[in-house]
């Protein structure tokens, strides 16, 4: 707890230093792992292959999008509103998921992904089609969202809110319902585990994280298109998992360090980190499935064995 | 009547192309029970590879056509060896991200190479259509089902009558016991890898002419998901669900909007999923405990 | 009393004939043997049991209920518990976790109480932990609490296996073959495990295994299964000498 405060302390000193560029950029990686946290909790976790994730990201800012310019209601209601019309739109798409697994559950969110980008390229009265929409500046209250260091501390308290709720639903009887599904389904059941229900939570936790994370990032853009909510989105989606590590609460961060900064070093055209990011998920799935957050738990427990016995139990009891 | 006969023979010729690359998907998935999400891009590249052959490098027709089927059959053969080897135990999820990433890299390449414009392959056969029975039909949609039928016929004979034709249906039910009966496991998923290729080599080929040449036409294959998931991973019923995902999809196309004709696929996808997974054709399956 | 009845049980897959009217009574406390030749229907019965799989004719009553209204997931909730042919541990989990799983039908708490640490997760949260701890000491598996299930040797699985049945605290447990593959001297400890573990928590057992001396030691009683009918019930010493069991089972030994 002390840790919290001290940070939030030392980042309340130097954010305001930092330039607008970097704290867009930190802006645009918090938002992302939000979304791999959410995807986390339903492949990571549950097991359950999910290539709908973009379609998540796009329906959460639209909605948000939409309450905010057309109901007029302000950000953090439209962010909860969001969420929880994504979450619901999750347990749509987790229905197909109960009686699939594997490559015909791939199949069956991917062919719903491309299903809804083609309704919010479709649906003119609504989406505004290929025209996009625009999102105006916000304000929380009398406080105006009119910079990028403003709009900072909104995402930061929520993806924090978001991490910790995360972290508690993995470390505690639901968590380990996810990955008693993954790894054994039958017998799951066996210990009351109703792997219908555990399946659909965890299809619409990863919706209410894609749509939070949508909205902020209508927030932080200003326009939406339906062009950015695709397949590509849900291969960068998959590449935070991959690269980040999967079943780790760590993981989806890295991911999203990884997925954002890797192009800003790699100056060049858009296919360019298109296929590098298609090189690196295969790269990674092939020789480190386990992702960074896996290497590096590796390094940790080999540490772990190496000590003496009455120093490790020291060790791992520590919180 | 005479429109109906109209979407008829467009259902047919595009039923080909999706049978074409579904029976590829499912030759792969037999053998080495891995669905291949990079088939889509394995068809373009076909199409790409066919117009530098014949518009670049200059090659004559046959030679070119030919020799990219050749081509793209020894790349699928590379991929297995190079990623599907590799992954032989590892998850499911794992194979299934792979041959993800593995079209994604294949299509941005395609694009670092080529440039994003689209190509437009100049027709090999002439182009006048041909009036039958008060149809139009262009030669070269006969193109297309003339090659399709020979083709599948040719496959089926294979696999129905040779050894190795029928190890490579039957490798990926029972691994340990192919790899008993004296099957090499290996040369099976290389053979079925390479097989897919020439197959989806073959159908960017056919559709070039008809269609536009650009890094994304790979999509296409999407509609032979639809058509391996009504016919249950099955090698005819993959040819029928072909036919039907066509006739669908244009039924869709001319009697409701043209906007969901593509649409109809995944809606075909999701529902059968739904209502039977094993496909159409298939009885069910069941692990035991 | 009666806490489990079979009443003429039948499983089809298809064409093929499973189980074939099968029946017989558990009285509480009892431990019951079932054996047969492989394929004879002994795990289909379990799968039965645990609603698993749907019998095609049959009834069963368990504590002087219906079962078969009862989905897969909610048999934990009424006491029964098992173990698995496979084993079945999840082996993605760290084996207190695996335990901790065994005892999930008794937890209150919900998806809301979790994810904002409501007041009482926790309690429930330390006090399943220690019980789960203490169970993994009672098998003498403590000392790999941390681990990956998948890293455990073949026999402490078999053991994770049985120590996540118990924590569930159930009232009929059903042991698939949990001798497996176990030395002369586990089988022994296992069977008094067994034992003290009827002693202790009033359960009912009923073991499907292949090991003999271990089922003829175990068992009160003895249900003999051949071809998914039941050719003989009755006690240890009357089925070593029932001629038709003989002949089925022991003989081809």
């Amino acid at each position: 707890m002390a840790a919290a405060v001290v940070s939030l302390g030392v980042l309340a000193l130097i954010i305001p230093t930092l330039a607008d560029y970097t704290i867009y950029i930190l802006n645009i990686i918090m938002i992302y792992s939000i979304l791999a946290m959410g995807l986390n909790l339903v492949m990571g976790y549950a097991g359950q292959i999910s290539l709908v994730n973009g379609a998540f990201f796009g329906i959460g800012a639209y909605a948000s999008t939409l309450c905010v310019t057309a109901v007029g209601f302000s950000i953090v209601p439209s962010m909860l509103i969001a969420g929880i019309f994504t979450a619901m739109c999750g347990v749509v798409i987790g229905f197909p998921a109960l009686r699939l697994s594997g490559h015909y559950l791939a199949m069956a969110t991917l062919a719903a992904n491309q299903a809804i980008q083609l309704v919010l390229t479709h649906w003119h009265s609504v989406t505004q089609g290929m025209h996009g929409l625009n999102h105006p500046t916000v304000s929380i209250y009398r406080w105006e969202l009119t910079s990028n260091h403003r709009t900072f501390w909104l995402i930061l308290a929520v993806t924090s809110a978001l991490f910790v709720i995360s972290h508690n639903i993995v470390n505690s009887h639901v968590g380990r319902g996810f990955t008693a599904v993954r790894d054994s389904e039958i017998a799951a059941e066996v210990f009351g585990i109703r792997r219908s229900m555990y399946k659909t939570l965890a299809f619409s936790l990863s919706g209410m994280y894609g749509g939070v994370a949508g909205s902020l990032y209508a927030v932080v853009v200003g326009y939406i298109h339906p062009s950015s909510f695709g397949l590509l989105e849900a291969v960068n989606h998959l590449a935070m998992l991959v690269l980040g590590g999967m079943g780790t609460l760590t993981g989806p961060i890295f991911g999203a360090v990884i997925l954002i900064v890797l192009p800003e070093l790699i100056t060049g055209l858009a296919g360019f980190r298109a296929l590098v990011t298609g090189v690196l998920i295969l790269l990674f799935i092939i020789f480190v499935p386990q992702g960074v957050a896996g290497v590096l738990r590796q390094l940790v427990e080999t540490r772990l064995a190496r000590m003496p016995p009455s120093e490790r139990k020291a060790e791992e009891e520590r919180p | 009547m005479e429109l109906f006969l109209q979407i008829l023979v467009q259902s047919i010729t595009h039923g080909s192309i999706y049978a074409l690359i579904g029976v590829g998907l499912v030759l792969i998935f037999r053998a080495t029970d891995l669905i291949n999400f990079a088939q889509g891009q394995l068809v373009m590249i076909g199409a790409y590879i066919s117009i530098t052959l014949s518009v670049s490098v200059g090659l004559p027709v046959v030679l070119s056509f030919i020799l990219t089927l050749l081509i793209v059959a020894v790349i699928g053969a590379a991929i297995e060896y190079s990623v599907c080897r590799r992954l032989m135990r590892a998850p499911i999820m794992n194979t299934i991200i792979a041959t993800f990433a593995l079209g994604v890299i294949l299509q941005n390449a395609v694009i670092l190479i080529y440039g994003p414009e689209v190509y437009s392959m100049p027709s090999y056969l002439p182009s006048h259509p041909i009036a039958l029975g008060g149809v139009i039909v262009s030669v070269q949609s006969m193109f297309i089902v003339g090659v399709t039928i020979i083709v599948m016929i040719s496959l089926f004979l294979f696999l129905g009558r040779t050894k190795q034709g029928r190890a490579m249906q039957g490798a990926a039910e029972n691994r340990v016991a192919a790899a008993l009966m004296g099957i090499s496991v290996k040369r099976v998923f290389a053979r079925s890898w390479m097989l897919s290729g020439f197959l989806s080599a073959l159908a960017g080929q056919l559709l070039a002419p008809v269609l536009l040449v650009e890094p994304n036409m790979g999509i296409i294959a999407i509609k032979s998901f639809s058509a391996a998931i009504i016919g249950g991973f099955g090698l005819p019923a993959t040819v029928v669900g072909g036919y039907l995902v066509s006739l669908l999809e244009n039924l869709v196309g001319v009697y409701l909007t043209v906007a969901l004709k593509d649409a109809a696929a995944f809606l075909v996808i999701v529902l059968v999923l739904l209502a039977k997974p094993e496909g159409l054709f298939t009885r069910q399956i069941r692990r035991r405990v | 009393m009666t806490i489990l009845e079979l009443d003429s049980i039948s499983v089809a897959f298809g064409g093929l004939q499973a189980v074939d009217g099968v029946s017989f009574k558990m009285a509480k406390g009892e431990i019951v043997g079932l054996i047969g030749p492989n394929g004879a229907g002994k795990t289909t019965i379990l799968n039965v049991i645990t609603r698993v799989y749907a019998p095609s004719n049959g009834r069963i009553t368990y504590q002087g209920e219906d079962l078969l209204r009862y989905r897969p997931d909610q048999i934990a909730a009424l006491g029964i518990s098992r173990t698995f042919q496979n084993i079945e541990v999840f082996s993605g989990m760290a084996v207190v976790d695996n335990v901790l799983v065994g005892a999930h039908s008794s937890r209150r708490a919900g998806l809301a109480s979790a994810a904002l640490r409501l007041p009482g997760f926790g309690v429930e949260e330390a006090e399943q932990r220690r019980a789960a701890l203490s169970r993994l000491d009672r098998l003498g598996l403590s000392a790999l609490a941390t681990a990956k299930a998948r890293d455990l040797s073949y026999g402490q699985q078999r053991l994770l296996d049985l120590a996540r049945a118990l924590s569930a605290r159930p009232k009929l447990l059903l042991l698939d073959e949990p001798a497996s593959g176990f030395s002369t001297r586990e089988v022994e400890n296992l069977r008094e495990l067994l034992l003290g573990v009827r002693e202790e928590f009033e359960v009912t057992i009923l073991v499907v295994e292949h090991v003999m001396p271990m089922v003829m030691a175990l068992s009160d009683r003895i249900v003999v299964l051949n071809y998914g009918r039941r050719i003989a019930d009755g006690t240890p010493r009357e089925i070593r000498s029932n001629a038709e069991v003989i002949q089925a089972y022991l003989g081809a030994d």
